[in-house]
């Protein structure tokens, strides 16, 4: 029995087998917390296909694609940290750890001008809202659908540098390490799950209609 | 020695991390949101006692059953076992020092007071009035009571009861003693698991659909709202993907109890381990392919319709090997009627009575008929409180002197339980009469042919109560002036049973060791096999 | 106390593999494949999900009762959508 041990369990062997797997069961409701969304949306689809179509054409591809990009990298990063702590490179932990963050804080920047952007072009559902063409109530569904989904994803974006800055933190000052790295670990499960969430979304939302 | 009661300060209890400690807390606050709701279902009967709506209006009557649904449901049913008993009993039952997150544990305490808290605040202020179902477009463009709050209320409870599933989950993967097999576990634990898998992949997809109500509230436009082309039948496939799975969340726990309690009360190793076992993932599983039978009268399509109604049918099959397993192990066996059998009788009974009439109800033009009637009322309220409310009695009985070292008097207990069940059958029978003949629920005034059934069924109501008031009375009195409990009142087997009552804050004196299924009543039968030169028989054995 | 599980190198090559999956999945929505978008983009999504869970999230090392628990969410989701679905595309046909 070590410090990092706590009492209900037997070894660490246990304890951390006890964590990983709480962490990806807490994934699992977040698939279907997410999950409730994914469904209306298909509804949705199903029901106006060609409004669907057509209103995803008034979303950036380009910044959408380099967002996900920033994301995909962003869980390379956070890899690399896990790497790192099991290998016992603590400066290179926080290094990798804050480059997470740093890109994760570029993803919600790009998200905002992109937020910023169809707030002036008065596609944001609600009484503002304007969109000439056919059906523009499907449309504004549309729009519901992307703000709900996006801003529920970004919620967890802001989630996650809130934790993985608070690791940097705890690394940084040495109350995180090697013997006790589960923190890390787990922190980059719910990090790389974000970045799946995201790798559904930009198909789904930005490339709903073809662009050729 | 120290028991886990032993510390009496305020501090002790309202930060513990003690899982035994922790039950105790959700029975108090469950047993009080539990009063509420039997208040508001007893204004309910009073005002159907005579034909007219003379002792409450239409909107105060809707808002009385809003309440005790809600309550009833979030703040009662889905807690009540496996967070009471459960919480108590897991980590004693795999020879556990604990469950594997007890701060996590503490939390979705105070998560689940949270909710209650906002769920009272909006009572408080005036209630709600859209039915515990929250169908839009009542609580989305036409409400005028306090939706938001009550939605978030169900909102925050829903994440403790996801936390209390996941602890459950993890701590039966990682923290069973040594020896303690899969095949090992108790039934209740089988069952405990099955609610926590619920609790886990269904109670996410209900957080976002109340989510999405509240944002179509504020925001204004949503998605169910038809100015969009949003369909309000969406918001019903949302809300039942949840609440039909949690209608198994309210009855699989109470089938773990059962199995429990027959087995210890008949004096026999349970009939088809396996069978039960099985058939508890059964139903999880199955729970979560059927909630379109609740929408068979609404816009969904015939075709849907059919596939669930088909689905539906499949859920008799796990429910009924556990009835025919529960009987079987009666079968031959050496029944003691103690207060927790009579209980467990009862179940038996009554959740056969629920679920034959489930199966009515899941026949496409039948459900046309009955549809949004007494009957219906009557069918839950068969599983819910014959079966559910039954077992959680029945098993809050049998582990009394586990949990406060005392004994509750028999003979008050027996009472109990007769009366419960007499008063249960007086209230809900009656509804399946008037409910077939046409009576619909959740109106407060109804033709004067049906008045003979609601003067039955309020009467009946009336000793229901008695049969709830006497067991709270005793046990109370029984904190004091009970019979001292020994380690293993029941002669039962199970690991809970092998340490001192109450039990020792770390469990175990000692860290056990399994070597034998849960259920090795039959020792008579073991001497004899083992004279004509057969070994005992274990089932299963460590995976 | 651990040792790395999986090499950088492998991280490397999987974030290479990632992002070759997006420029793919960006050029197939300018390619004239009518209904198949929708397939195609899936496809390409559930690919880069799976590089992420068995290489970042190390799925390739863990037990099988992990492997239950990260697939387990995605199954009831899939229920969840099919099921919906059954309703809303079979509710235009007359009996």
């Amino acid at each position: 029995m070590n410090q990092w041990v706590a009492h209900q369990f037997n070894s660490s062997a246990q304890q951390r087998e006890a964590v990983t797997l709480g962490m990806w069961i807490f994934l699992a409701t977040e698939v279907l917390f997410f999950g409730g969304l994914f469904a209306a949306y298909t509804v949705y689809r199903h029901n106006f296909p060609e409004q669907f179509h057509e209103a995803s054409h008034h979303l950036d591809i380009v910044l959408g694609a380099v967002n996900t990009g920033v994301l995909l990298v962003s869980s390379f990063f956070m890899a690399m940290a896990v790497w790192s702590i099991q290998a016992g490179r603590r400066k290179l932990v926080v290094l990798n750890l804050v480059m997470t963050v740093l890109l994760a804080i570029a993803f919600l920047g790009i998200k905002g001008f992109e937020y910023h952007h169809k707030f002036v072009e008065h596609l944001v559902p609600g009484s503002g809202f304007h969109y000439d063409g056919d059906w523009p109530g499907r449309a504004e569904m549309f729009f519901w659908l992307y703000f709900v989904m996006t801003g529920l994803h970004a919620i967890h974006v802001i989630i996650g540098i809130v934790v993985i800055s608070v690791m940097a933190g705890l690394v940084w000052s040495g109350r995180i390490g090697r013997e006790n790295d589960a923190a890390v670990e787990l922190t980059g499960l719910y990090w790389h799950f974000v970045d799946i969430v995201w790798v559904f979304l930009f198909p789904l939302l930005y490339l709903a209609g073809a662009r050729g | 020695m120290t028991t886990y009661l032993e510390k009496h300060s305020w501090g002790s209890w309202l930060l513990t991390r003690d899982h035994k400690r922790i039950g105790i807390l959700y029975l108090y606050v469950i047993l009080f949101f539990f009063v509420i709701a039997s208040v508001a279902a007893g204004l309910m009967r009073l005002e159907l006692l005579t034909p007219a709506g003379d002792l409450v209006t239409s909107d105060t009557y809707n808002k009385l059953f809003t309440l005790h649904g809600v309550l009833m449901v979030w703040f009662f049913l889905v807690p009540s076992i496996p967070a009471v008993l459960g919480n108590f009993l897991l980590p004693l039952m795999i020879g556990a020092r604990d469950v594997a997150f007890p701060k996590l544990n503490l939390t979705s305490w105070y998560i689940f007071v949270a909710g209650g808290l906002c769920a009272l605040w909006a009572l408080l202020h005036g209630g709600v009035d859209t039915g515990w179902t929250f169908y839009t477009p009542y609580s989305s463009t036409y409400a005028n009571t306090h939706v938001i709050v009550m939605a978030a209320a169900i909102f925050v409870a829903g994440f403790s009861s996801i936390v209390t599933g996941l602890n459950f989950m993890v701590t039966i993967h990682t923290m069973r003693a040594p020896g303690m097999g899969w095949f090992r576990l108790p039934l209740f634990v089988w069952s405990l698991y099955a609610t926590s898998l619920i609790m886990v992949l269904a109670t996410p997809v209900l957080a976002i659909t109340l989510a999405l109500l509240v944002v179509e509230r504020l925001w204004g436009v949503g998605i169910f709202d038809p100015h969009l082309g949003g369909d309000p039948v969406l918001f019903q496939h949302l809300f039942w993907f949840y609440s039909h799975p949690a209608v198994y969340i309210m009855i699989l726990p109470g089938m773990g109890v059962i199995s429990e309690l027959i087995t210890c009360f008949a004096r026999k190793k349970i009939f088809g381990y396996n069978f039960i076992a099985f058939s508890s993932m059964a139903i999880a599983m199955l729970g979560f392919l059927v909630w379109g039978h609740h929408m068979f009268v609404s816009s969904q399509s015939i075709y849907a319709g059919m596939v669930f109604s088909l689905l539906s049918f499949l859920v008799s099959i796990p429910s009924a090997i556990k009835v025919f397993n529960w009987t079987a192990t009666l079968y031959k066996g050496s029944i003691v009627f103690q207060t927790p059998m009579l209980y467990a009788l009862g179940f038996i009974g009554l959740f056969t009575i629920g679920g034959m009439t489930g199966l009515i109800l899941a026949s496409l033009g039948v459900d046309v008929h009955v549809h949004d009637t007494y009957f219906v009322v009557a069918h839950f309220h068969y599983i819910m409180v014959g079966g559910m409310v039954l077992a959680f009695l029945g098993g809050l009985h049998y582990w009394w002197p586990k949990i406060t070292g005392r004994m509750y008097p028999e003979l008050m207990g027996k009472l109990a339980a007769v009366l419960g069940f007499v008063g249960f059958n007086f209230t809900f029978f009656p509804q399946f009469i008037m409910g077939y003949m046409g009576m619909p629920r959740r109106y407060h005034a109804y033709p004067p042919e049906f008045q003979v059934f609601h003067v039955l069924s309020t009467a009946g109501a009336s000793i229901l109560a008695c049969g709830y008031l006497l067991p709270m009375g005793y046990f109370i009195w029984s904190l004091r002036y009970g019979r001292k409990a020994t380690a293993n009142p029941w002669d039962a087997t199970g690991l809970e049973w092998q340490t001192p009552s109450p039990p020792p804050t770390d469990n175990f004196n000692a860290q056990p060791v399994v070597t034998t299924g849960p259920y090795e009543y039959d020792a008579e039968e073991a001497e004899r096999r083992a004279k004509i030169g057969l070994l005992p028989q274990t089932p299963g054995g460590a995976s | 106390m651990s040792e790395p599980v999986i090499s950088r190198k492998t991280y490397v090559w999987t974030l290479a593999g990632l992002l070759g999956l997006l420029c793919l999945t960006v050029m197939l929505a300018y390619l004239p494949l009518g209904p198949l978008h929708l397939a195609a983009g899936m496809l390409v999504s559930v690919s880069k999900m799976l590089l992420i869970m068995v290489f970042f999230m190390h799925l390739r090392v863990s037990r099988r009762v992990i492997w239950l628990a990260a697939s387990v969410g995605f199954v009831m989701l899939t229920i969840l959508i099919v099921l919906s679905l059954a309703d809303y595309a079979t509710r235009s046909w007359m009996p």
